[in-house]
């Protein structure tokens, strides 16, 4: 999609957020243009391959999408603690509906990073127009988003908005996530009472 | 027909049906999410498990969670912290129990009283509230927070820097000290030992320092329901409802879960009576009663307040949501601070007339989510003009690189939690949505920020600063200022009394004005946002004012509150009482 208005996008935008949210109420005219036909046509295959280019760029690891957007690190990821799958199921779960959400997210990272690169430029190894990006072409579909002022498009900047600390949220409460931090793992308890400050158990009142 | 239904089984619905039901009153205590019984099994320490906002235990949603979550229309970037089920957001809060600033109060004459929401402040004086803290305070019980490493680097770091060390339960001036915390100080074992078989009651009693806060608190093993660490409602408050019977010489409250209540019935301008639905079965049932308690939360009560049809005639249902701005400033520091061990939150400092800041620690999940929610961009990238760094190395939302570098050892973090004085504004509010579907329980709740106030917005900066500066003291190398998004854990005012009949919903005695016989006992009820303080133990101690008052100008009691000691939680006879009827 190019040659497209920021008016025209934020338009399109705000109708599929809106057709995720209240699908039986759009008139049909409006479910079967713009961006909500491009949202029912993305193939399974087209949203894991945007989630894991988002994965990739919350917490890129040395998987091929990381990879793809200059990233090299020597640490694992989102993507090898297996965040993607699960990401993609708490966006269907979060709103439930016939268009999942989390194919209105991947059409919506795909429509704004169309809009942040020109075409035909470069070597594209994915189907997938955002994983394809660049991290720093990452961030600028979200500050393009975020720029979104009209009060139409808050709910779009209520569902990208979220999009990096719920990745990171599912990425860091992986097995591996939270071996990345050093954790100690979930107990019971820890040995770690330092006693009290100023060993004063009890405050009193000075009212 | 009931004496008294109270709708909501969170932080304040609770207290009032426990203080009703010690009088002897017929108490319905309506919970729209799970009964969380035998949470000992199944409650989960796991972050992913426990607070996913789609699938997660402690989600806002129904019992049954092969179901979807309830929504929320937010249309800005926001997130909304909120626990449906037995002990509501008690069951995922850090316990932290501080009094409300003294300068909100309609009696404070201190020479900094223009630095406050004076607009908007509580109907009656401090004084008045003094005692109902105290009663509170002795039932939950709220307790001087232990410190951990993580607590001890704060306070260090805060005398450090010169700020005044505060003994006192209230606030009379810039200081810092450890939370008082509904948790109880641990003993035995508790916090000394990180084997399992060691950590059983009553070998271990009180806080183990798991670092599970959020997951809700099952510590120590084996402990009956009311002796559990952190003081929920779910530990405390409601059982002791259920068993009033027992410890004192009441009528146990009857608790139903899984029932939404989907509207107020009135009778001749009074609340009659609630129809709920029961979210598994969908059956509608609809009981009377002489008085109705609206204690759903700061969002909801407005919704079922609107959704009933109920008068509006000053059209202040809803508005002037405060929510104290929440920011997050992070350090990395180049030592051991066991950021993911202890009570979520153990130290803290208050500013008056500018709000206060806290020491956070959590999982690595949690730490990660905290540091993805921004309104200033992306860190390294762009920060929508919102760049203000308050002294920090960086702002905005933590990516790729720089977030892998914060989490490399979460044990090495020290984070401060920036909780502002802000001001009421009626636009911040919430409505019913025209744009989301309405679900089974009618039109979902809309919940908008438009505009924050000058004053509100200094504020923030000047506790940003206060807190790059106390994780400098502490060690931290590198600091980071998320400036976050609104993330609304601290929801209030929406129904707030007030001392104007035209800027209020409520009168002084919690009672709204429009409709008789129904009171309102959430955080919706607070006429501000406190000055800054954690709002739920001031909420419990207007939640028992106002069961009193119900009590007084209803069923012809006498107040108890100065003229009787309070049976704490944790006392024997609650205990017994608790194992006898199964709970």
């Amino acid at each position: 999609m190019t040659g497209v208005s920021r008016r025209e996008l934020l338009e399109r935008a705000t109708a599929l957020v809106a057709g995720a949210a209240m699908l039986d109420q759009l008139p049909h005219a409006l479910r079967l243009q713009g961006w909500l036909e491009d949202a029912y046509a993305v193939t399974p295959n087209v949203v894991q391959q945007t989630m894991n280019g988002l994965v990739a760029f919350i917490v890129p690891g040395r998987d091929r999408y990381s990879r793809a957007q200059g990233t090299t690190t020597k640490t694992s990821g989102g993507i090898e603690a297996g965040a993607t799958p699960v990401l993609i199921r708490t966006l269907d779960r979060f709103l439930p509906g016939r268009l999942p959400l989390s194919a209105t997210a991947a059409t919506i990272l795909n429509e704004f990073a169309a809009q942040v690169t020109p075409v035909n430029r470069g070597y594209h190894p994915f189907s997938s127009a955002f994983a394809n990006l660049s991290v720093a072409r990452k961030a600028q579909v979200f500050q393009t988003v975020e720029s979104l002022r009209a009060e139409s498009a808050g709910s779009i900047r209520f569902l990208v908005g979220n999009l990096p600390d719920l990745v990171a949220f599912i990425a860091y409460g992986r097995p591996l996530g939270q071996r990345l931090t050093k954790y100690a793992g979930v107990a019971d308890g820890r040995k770690e009472l330092k006693g009290y400050w100023q060993g004063r158990k009890i405050a009193g009142t000075g009212a | 027909m009931r004496d008294v239904i109270v709708v909501g089984a969170g932080g304040g619905g609770p207290v009032v049906a426990k203080e009703l039901a010690a009088r002897g009153l017929d108490v319905l205590l309506l919970e729209a999410g799970a009964a969380f019984d035998h949470s000992e099994r199944n409650w989960s320490h796991h972050p992913s498990e426990a607070n996913n906002p789609a699938t997660g235990i402690f989600r806002f949603g129904p019992g049954d969670r092969t179901l979807a979550p309830w929504a929320r229309d937010l249309p800005q970037n926001s997130f909304v912290w909120q626990t449906a089920g037995v002990g509501g957001s008690t069951v995922h809060y850090f316990g932290n129990s501080p009094r409300a600033m003294p300068g909100v109060f309609s009696d404070y004459a201190g020479a900094d009283s223009a630095g406050y929401d004076r607009d908007h402040a509580v109907p009656f004086g401090y004084r008045e509230l003094i005692p109902y803290y105290e009663w509170v305070e002795h039932t939950l019980p709220v307790q001087t927070a232990a410190m951990g490493t993580k607590e001890e680097r704060f306070l260090r770091a805060a005398e450090k820097l010169g700020w005044t060390s505060q003994t006192s339960k209230d606030i009379s001036g810039a200081s810092f000290r450890p939370q008082e915390n509904a948790i109880l100080q641990p003993a035995g074992t508790a916090g000394r030992t990180a084997d399992r078989k060691q950590l059983v009651y009553p070998r271990a009693r009180g806080c183990t320092f798991c670092g599970h806060c959020p997951q809700g608190c099952i510590e120590p093993l084996n402990s009956p329901r009311n002796l559990r660490a952190k003081r929920s409602t779910h530990a405390s408050y409601v059982p002791m409802a259920l068993t009033a019977d027992r410890w004192t010489r009441g009528k146990a409250a009857t608790l139903v879960p899984d029932a939404f209540a989907t509207k107020i019935e009135m009778t001749g301008g009074a609340a009659a009576g609630v129809t709920w639905r029961n979210v598994r079965t969908g059956q509608t049932t609809t009981e009377q009663a002489k008085v109705v308690v609206l204690a759903a939360g700061a969002i909801e009560s407005p919704r079922l307040w609107l959704n009933s049809g109920l008068p509006n005639p000053n059209e202040q249902v809803g508005r002037g949501l405060t929510d104290h701005y929440l920011d997050y400033i992070v350090g990395r520091v180049p030592a051991y601070t066991g950021s993911s061990k202890g009570p979520a939150s153990a130290a803290r400092a208050d500013f008056p007339g500018y709000g206060s800041i806290e020491q956070v620690g959590a999982a690595p999940a949690l730490q990660a989510q905290s540091m993805g929610a921004s309104d200033a961009g992306i860190a390294g990238f762009y920060d929508n003009g919102k760049g203000s760094r308050a002294g920090a190395d960086a702002t905005g939302r933590l990516v790729g690189e720089r977030l892998k570098r914060f989490l490399g050892n979460v044990d090495r973090l020290l984070g401060v939690a920036v909780l502002t004085d802000d001001d009421l504004l009626p636009e911040n509010r919430v409505t019913l949505s025209t744009v989301m579907s309405p679900d089974a329980h009618g039109p979902v709740p809309r919940v908008s920020l438009p505009r924050r106030s000058t004053r509100t917005l200094a504020n923030r900066e000047y506790l940003a600063a206060r807190s790059v500066e106390l994780l400098r003291a502490g060690g931290a190398r590198e600091v980071v200022r998320l400036n976050w998004a609104p993330v609304l854990l601290h929801i209030h005012s929406t129904m707030r009394m007030g001392v104007s009949a035209a800027d209020s919903v409520l009168d002084a005695d919690a009672e709204a004005r429009a409709i008789k016989r129904l009171f309102i006992a959430d955080c919706s009820a607070l006429p501000n946002s406190l000055g800054g303080p954690n709002p739920t133990l001031t909420m419990q101690a207007l939640a028992t004012r106002t069961a009193e008052k119900v009590f007084v100008r209803y069923f012809g009691g006498d107040p108890w509150v100065g003229h009787e000691s309070p049976v704490s939680s944790v006392d024997d006879t609650v205990t017994q009482a608790v194992m006898a009827a199964g709970l």
